[in-house]
């Protein structure tokens, strides 16, 4: 049929090579495809660069045999929340990177990458009280004290029962 | 096809766990000690296992620190918007909370939230109970909007007026009543049961406290699901349970013991892991807590002996005979009291129903047991709910 390997070309001009099937988690790679047929060149990725495609790429391979993911979003998606070991320590890398993973997958359409990578996030937020929050993602604080009052008290909607 | 009587609960909940007969203060206090006890478990829980943290700022030199400064600035704030929706559907109603009080813009992204503010508009009675039963920590914003948006009874396929809390999921009173997978038992006996340590375990089902407002010591009661703490058990499958394993059998040979998930030990928690929980149809944009065939509600109604359908029992009929009733052979006639409908369902209920009713009696109050609970209105046959006044107007 076609070549079982794929080549792909990041955004800093690196060309790595792949194997068909393992590409193919990506819908928009698998759409492509079709669309192309056989094709020998780099296939440009232009939003990606290689350090982010090679961590994509390791996701893909390990995440080779999972069943393909249906298109009904959400019902089966919202179903665990939580992730697999192997995920976690996969995702132990830098905000920055992360943010990077969650958009190469966002933009190559790898859903199953795209909800670790937001549950993920969820779980940095997740437990933390809003000081905690603004210290770990460097957000400032830009409520004047009397919004901020108003806002706990708004929070707090079990008490205008 | 055919035209009936029907009538909406006006306090749906009130044969579940509910809010009526809670006082505001304590209710205030449980919640605040809640929401306080509960971060400062999953701040303790994070400083145990740093792993789940990012390395952060691991490198001593400042200028590094600086720059990792300005790579953060780059926070997920500037993420497209779709992926934030789902970063924040992933989120549980308390960090949304905590991060609505972040910033403005944190403020206007959960706020813009659609699926946060139908929660919030229809459900807030629902969230006050998650909120009680100290569970509110464990369901995502997305599991509960799912729930919020999916009408029938996730067991039976009825209509569903209810949330059963330990699995969010929408559930109807009879498999509420019924069902082995809906039993609830006190989380000692429960993991002594099952094998499972109270110290590092309890943490990792959904455990329903239920305060007992009525006494004037509030007595809090745990509760978890069995099948939730079996599957649990199967699942960590530690020498503990094996342990336990062996000792029941041995234990069993000697004396008989209660039945599995014998209704005895079961059922009296049943119904406290229960709460109303409205169907928004995305479609019409309505909420529905669901509708009840007046008919059936009748047959309970009924006081007088002579009138009675049932036989066997020669007594009047009341909630408390209703409630032996339930789930036996006994149970006569008429047991759809309890069971919701959909307007659109109305009709084909109609057809069926032995007691139908269609005398004039719309417009007026609908009793159970002797208790107002609502008005009654006529559907017609074309499942459209007439309402006889506004019909007068017109005229």
């Amino acid at each position: 049929m076609s070549a079982t390997t794929l080549r792909f070309q990041s955004s800093d001009g690196v060309v790595i090579t792949i194997d068909r099937d393992v590409a193919q988690r990506s819908v928009l790679i698998k759409n492509l495809l079709e669309d192309l047929g056989d094709t020998t060149e780099a296939i440009p990725i232009p939003n990606v660069n290689e350090a982010v495609l090679r961590k994509v790429i390791e996701w893909c391979e390990h995440h080779k045999g999972d069943p393909p993911s249906t298109g009904d979003d959400d019902d089966s998606r919202r179903k665990t929340t939580d992730i697999d070991e192997w995920d976690q320590k996969f995702m132990q890398v830098d905000q920055e990177m992360l943010f990077e993973i969650i958009l190469a997958a966002n933009y190559l359409d790898i859903k199953g990458l795209l909800d670790v990578g937001c549950k993920t996030v969820a779980n940095m937020i997740k437990g933390k009280s809003p000081e905690e929050i603004r210290k770990t993602f460097n957000i400032q604080n830009d409520f004047t004290p009397e919004e901020e009052d108003q806002i706990r008290r708004e929070n707090e909607w079990a008490e205008d029962r | 096809m055919s035209s009936g009587l029907a009538y909406r609960l006006e306090e749906p909940g009130r044969n579940v766990l509910n809010l009526y007969s809670v006082p505001r203060a304590p209710f205030r206090r449980a919640v605040k000690r809640y929401r306080r006890e509960i971060l400062e478990h999953q701040q303790a829980q994070r400083q145990e296992q740093p792993c789940n943290q990012p390395p952060a700022s691991s490198s001593p030199r400042k200028q590094q620190q600086q720059q990792q400064q300005q790579q953060q600035e780059s926070s997920w704030i500037l993420l497209p918007l779709e992926i934030i929706r789902m970063i924040l559907l992933d989120l549980d109603m308390l960090s949304l909370s905590h991060l609505r009080s972040v910033n403005k813009t944190t403020k206007q992204l959960i706020d813009s939230l659609p699926e946060y503010h139908l929660l919030h508009t229809h459900a807030a009675d629902t969230l006050r109970l998650l909120d009680l039963t100290q569970c509110t920590h464990h369901f995502s914003l997305g599991q509960l909007y799912r729930e919020l948006r999916h009408p029938r009874c996730r067991t039976c396929g009825d209509f569903g007026p209810f949330l059963y809390i330990p699995t969010c999921s929408r559930s109807c009173f009879a498999c509420n009543r019924t069902h082995r997978q809906y039993c609830m038992a006190p989380i000692e006996a429960v993991f002594q049961r099952y094998g499972l340590s109270l110290d590092n375990d309890w943490h990792r089902l959904p455990v329903i406290r239920t305060l007992d407002f009525t006494g004037w010591a509030y007595q809090e009661t745990m509760l978890v699901s069995m099948a939730q703490a079996k599957a649990l058990a199967l699942q960590l499958d530690t020498p503990r349970a094996r342990r336990w394993r062996a000792r029941r059998r041995r234990d069993r040979s000697r004396t008989p013991s209660p039945s599995r998930y014998s209704e005895y030990w079961g059922s009296p928690w049943r119904l406290p892991a229960t709460v109303a929980f409205p169907y928004y149809d995305p479609v019409a944009r309505s909420v529905e807590t669901g509708v009840y065939c007046l008919g059936c509600l009748k047959y309970w109604e009924n006081t007088k002996p002579a009138t009675q359908k049932d036989d066997v029992s020669g007594v009047s009929t009341a909630w408390k005979d209703y409630n032996e009733a339930w789930g036996t052979a006994r149970t006569p006639g008429s047991k759809d009291i309890d069971r919701a409908f959909l307007v659109q369902d109305m009709p084909e209920h109609f057809r069926h129903c032995p007691d139908v009713s269609r005398s004039r009696r719309r417009g007026k109050i609908a009793r159970r047991f002797g208790w107002p609970v609502g008005t009654t209105f006529r559907i017609s046959a074309e499942s459209e709910a007439v309402v006889r006044r506004s019909n007068r107007l017109k005229k």
